[in-house]
């Protein structure tokens, strides 16, 4: 009994731990946040390195967010087929994958793929920078690095999340289509002709919203993470493993609270 | 004689409960390779940022040219940063760029309206200082540890520094290869006219390039003078340091 009084206290204590840690990174990422919408503003502006981040988080992104919504469209469209067959609404397939892709799947999805892929990238190239004394190089060169790093990487997320996004929407709706039309045996305007009327572009745009905020998290906890790392290739693999989990854990926190926060608006006619 | 370059005075930094630097006076005289030494984790690295305005001090102050740099702003401190170069132990170079990029990484940014065929022709002629040239377009990754400290040291030069500081420039390098980079030290403090600070832990080194060394040991400067000086010195811990053999029981 003893015993698992302690064991308990020990989960308490962890979890705790947890908490204060994600509270911790949630304030330093904040003022950091902050810090870097101030440099914005301060010439020069340094478009060539947005345009070189933005290519790398988004065509970079590009195959891998490709591959994940063909393969979420077709399954999500094998198992709403089935589920709405049993009680013969097959008319709305269509336009229930569409809705929920526009303003849930396609940016929680891409957003945490592109997480695996670019911001995890982002940390560890900044944390290789800053472990090989590259940042403190900048620094003596009299170069913010902050205004040379981090604002074109968190901009080229929040600018290229949402481009990613209209893609996905755009694939997995048209895997989504051939699954239905071709394994399910759908027709192809029972499959399409509820869509107009379900879907309305506040949807669309409020998905969109969201994945602009995604792109802020992933690419300002990558950022973050990275910049701060330290002691060696050991910390940079760290701050690389800790910015891809803050950055999802935050991504569906905020994706609830969006969501919340957008439902009125999207119910409204 | 004119006034310093650098003045230190009465520096102290510490981190958490380690008290590095503990009151550290020190100056360097124009155009002199001014070493400090000291052994690992003695703050010398400290003391180099410190002079740099990368690390703010607890208490003290630090005069470059005259001017108090724990006073100004960060974007005063910039300016004067365009004073310096700075050679880093691991030589620092941005791995995503080529050598040529990399020398020509501080005139890019600083002097933004520098013609590029302007830029190319600096790039080479600090390369040639070194004793490199046709590298432009190698990768850092592709270069030995002395050829990676001598485009550190063109990056350094590039924008033609009043001060340079190095970090430990011989550390992990091959003998024949330290006595390049020192007598690179050498020629580039004579055909610079520069004033070169050199941390390090490598006596062989200092005292072959030193015009002056200063020892620096629980967090102040307890000895200094010419590296004639420093050989004939019976301060006890100078001593161990320059003879760690001779002076164990």
């Amino acid at each position: 009994m003893r015993n698992l009084g302690r064991a308990s206290t020990r989960v308490v204590a962890s979890l705790g731990d947890v908490v204060l840690r994600v509270l911790a990174d949630l304030g330093g990422m904040a003022l950091m946040g902050v810090r870097l919408l101030v440099l914005t503003i301060r010439p020069p502006y340094r478009i060539k390195n947005l345009l070189t981040a933005m290519e790398a988080i988004g065509f970079g992104s590009l195959s891998v967010v490709v591959l994940t919504a063909l393969f979420a469209g077709a399954v999500f469209s094998l198992q709403i087929a089935v589920a709405f067959s049993l009680f013969n609404a097959e008319s709305l397939v269509g336009a229930s994958i569409a809705l929920s892709l526009a303003r849930e799947l396609a940016p929680v999805l891409t957003a945490l793929m592109v997480t695996g892929r670019a911001g995890s990238a982002i940390a560890t190239e900044l944390g290789t920078m800053r472990v090989s004394e590259q940042i403190d190089a900048l620094e003596t060169m009299a170069v913010e690095p902050e205004h040379f790093l981090l604002v074109p990487r968190v901009w080229a997320g929040i600018l290229t999340l949402p481009l990613l996004t209209i893609v996905f929407n755009f694939v997995a709706i048209l895997a989504a289509a051939f699954v239905a039309v071709n394994v399910e045996n759908l027709g192809v305007a029972a499959f399409w002709n509820r869509i107009p009327s379900w879907v309305e572009m506040k949807d669309f745009v409020g998905g969109l919203l969201k994945s602009a905020v995604f792109g802020l998290i992933l690419s300002l906890a990558g950022c973050y993470k990275g910049f701060n790392a330290s002691g060696g290739a050991r910390g940079v693999g760290q701050a690389t493993t800790q910015a891809v989990v803050l950055a999802s854990v935050l991504i569906l926190v905020s994706d609830y609270l969006l969501t919340t926060l957008m439902l009125p608006w999207w119910r409204s006619s | 004689m004119s006034r310093p370059v650098i003045e230190v005075v009465g520096l102290h930094k510490s981190f958490g409960s380690n008290h590095v630097l503990r009151g550290l006076d020190l100056t360097v005289e124009k155009g002199a390779i001014q070493v400090i030494l000291g052994a690992s984790g003695s703050g010398k690295s400290v003391l180099l940022k410190h002079v740099i305005g990368l690390i703010k001090p607890d208490a003290g102050r630090i005069l470059v040219n005259g001017e108090d740099i724990t006073r100004m702003s960060p974007r005063e401190i910039m300016e004067v940063r365009k004073k310096f170069g700075m050679v880093f132990q691991t030589s620092a170079l941005f791995d995503s760029l080529t050598v040529g990029e990399n020398v020509a990484f501080p005139l890019r940014v600083a002097e933004r309206d520098l013609p590029e065929e302007e830029i190319r022709r600096i790039v080479a002629e600090k390369l040639a200082l070194v004793h490199l040239e046709g590298v432009e377009d190698l990768m850092p990754s592709e270069l030995s540890g002395g050829m990676r400290k001598r485009v550190a040291l063109a990056r350094a030069v590039a924008r033609d520094p009043e001060i340079l500081l190095y970090d430990e420039p011989t550390t992990g390098l091959d003998p024949i290869t330290v006595e390049s980079v020192n007598k690179l030290i050498l020629e580039t403090r004579d055909r610079l006219a520069v004033t070169s600070v050199v941390i390090s832990h490598d006596i062989a080194s200092a005292l072959f390039i030193a015009d002056d060394i200063a020892v620096l040991a629980e967090g102040r400067i307890i000895f200094r003078g010419s590296p004639r000086e420093i050989e004939r010195s019976d301060h006890p811990y100078v001593r161990r340091f320059l003879h760690p053999r001779a002076a164990e029981p």
